[in-house]
């Protein structure tokens, strides 16, 4: 009789045990299940936001295709037509020449500016350009604007970046040099790039500067926002540090496998 | 006899002093379950001061030492349970939790009024165990499913198992508890060392490994916020 109690209750003590560990199993089967559908669920998101981004990239390239292409037709057309007739009335009326030469330079350079822009804005236009080239068109137009003192260096002639992200790199160029144009009041601007030993494309100015965390967070910071996620989406890194009064400095490199993980 | 006594005591003292040692981090769960040993090693000791006494002077006293466990019941029940409610931090667990709290303690006055406070309140400790089973399956199924980090690393893991497989394990012997203290003795006294006694064990090695493991986890964090 005693030997059957004791039986049966370290049985049930068995049973029990296994029965917790049962339990326990199943529940890490569960989280891990939940894991992975997490992950699922994550990867689908940033598929969707990528082609999200590739969608509004090609919108926003067709409108500025559109602009550009405006911009060289139609106004391009008109500015030269205005140069003929003020070249007709230099010929007509050779005491106004003096007069005139000004009105005509100013609209010479208005013509190239416009030119410069237009190639600017043109995504066929910059896809027969490397990355450098582009950044030379951009850093001339930008030297004509005569807002700031630009300095472009370039380390290497070969870029080491996938080219169908060189006009997105492009882009995203030309967002950070329009920020410090419009916000940051430097009055000197760095750009360079270096390809070896990982690549390197490096936006320092002396602005005013800014609170690198309060204006990421806050909603006026888009245009960053911006910036940091087609980085993202080409593979690369943006790194923003700035000190208030001390000019700021963006940094893109490329992500390696450890920043990757 | 003497080689349990010594593993239990063995044990304890490596839970109690892994806990007093690395106290000065642990959060307010941490601090409940090193206050349930400490008041467990102090029932232990009384226990055992008890039992020998009355080998010696048995005349004064009379009665067997099970009663200073039905002191230490409601005690456990109490710091268990307000453990897992302090790790839950859900509104409506916690009403759950406080509502199987008074069953138990309803059931343990009723069990003591009925019979006598110096037996065994078994099935008051029968239902104390399956509440406490019950809340921390919910921690660790919170734990595994819920925050689904790296399991092996969460020390709060290795209190709950702890926990979990003590009260669940000795549930069957604990039934039969006051019927084989009565009917075979001898057969109670075996099976006490066999199951009480290794899942006691087992259950502290586990508390000492948590207890351990979040210090661990809590010394790194500040090394990494000083800058080590």
């Amino acid at each position: 009789m005693g030997n059957e109690i004791v039986l049966s209750i370290i049985l049930t003590t068995l049973l029990i045990f296994i029965l917790i560990i049962g339990v326990i199993i199943s529940f890490f089967m569960v989280g891990q299940q939940r894991s992975k559908q997490e992950i699922i669920l994550t990867q689908a998101n940033l598929n969707y936001e990528q082609e999200l981004r590739k969608v509004e990239s090609e919108l926003s390239e067709g409108v500025k295709r559109h602009i550009a292409q405006e911009l060289h037709d139609n106004v391009g057309h008109l500015l030269t037509c205005m140069r003929l007739e003020i070249e007709n009335k230099k010929l007509d009326h050779p005491e106004l020449i003096g007069h005139i030469t000004s009105i005509d330079q100013y609209l010479q350079e208005t013509s190239d500016q416009l030119r410069l822009l237009s190639r600017t804005l043109n995504s066929d236009f910059l896809e027969k350009l490397d990355f450098y080239a582009a950044m030379d068109l951009e850093v001339e137009r930008l030297k004509r604007l005569r807002k700031l003192e630009i300095q472009w260096v370039r380390q290497q002639d070969r870029l080491l970046v996938d080219t169908n992200n060189e006009l997105i790199l492009f882009r995203i160029s030309q967002e950070i040099i329009s920020n410090a144009l419009r916000h940051s009041n430097a009055s000197k601007l760095k750009i360079s790039c270096s390809a070896e030993p990982n690549f390197q494309l490096v936006f320092e100015d002396d602005g005013k500067g800014f609170e690198t965390t309060k204006i990421l967070n806050s909603a006026q910071a888009s245009g960053l926002q911006n910036i940091l996620k087609r980085t993202e989406l080409i593979g690369m890194k943006c790194e923003i540090t700035s000190i208030l009064g001390d000019g700021s400095s963006i940094t893109i490199t490329k992500k390696t496998n450890e920043s990757n993980n | 006899m003497f080689f349990n006594v010594f593993i239990e005591i063995f044990v304890f003292l490596i839970a109690c002093c892994v806990g007093l040692y690395f106290s000065r981090y642990f959060s307010k769960f941490y601090l409940l379950h090193l206050f349930q040993l400490l008041v467990y090693l102090i029932i232990y000791v009384e226990s055992h001061i008890i039992k020998a006494s009355q080998d010696i002077y048995p005349i004064f006293l009379v009665k067997k030492n099970l009663w200073v466990y039905n002191v230490y019941m409601p005690l456990e029940l109490f710091i268990l349970l307000w453990a897992a409610v302090v790790y839950a931090n859900n509104k409506r667990i916690t009403n759950l939790i406080v509502l199987a709290f008074a069953c138990c303690i309803f059931s343990f006055i009723y069990e003591t009024s009925s019979a006598s406070f110096f037996e065994f309140a078994s099935y008051s400790y029968l239902i104390g165990g399956i509440t406490i089973v019950t809340a921390y399956i919910i921690i660790l199924y919170l734990i595994i499913v819920e925050k689904r980090r790296n399991q092996a690393i969460l020390p709060e893991f290795w209190i709950c198992l702890g926990t979990i497989l003590y009260f669940a394990c000795i549930t069957p012997y604990i039934a039969f508890f006051n019927s084989l203290q009565t009917n075979s003795p001898e057969v109670n006294k075996f099976l006490y060392r066999l199951i009480t006694g290794l899942f006691t064990n087992v259950r502290y090695l586990m508390v000492a490994i948590g207890f351990w493991k979040y210090s661990k986890q809590k010394t790194s964090l500040n090394s990494l916020h000083n800058g080590k």
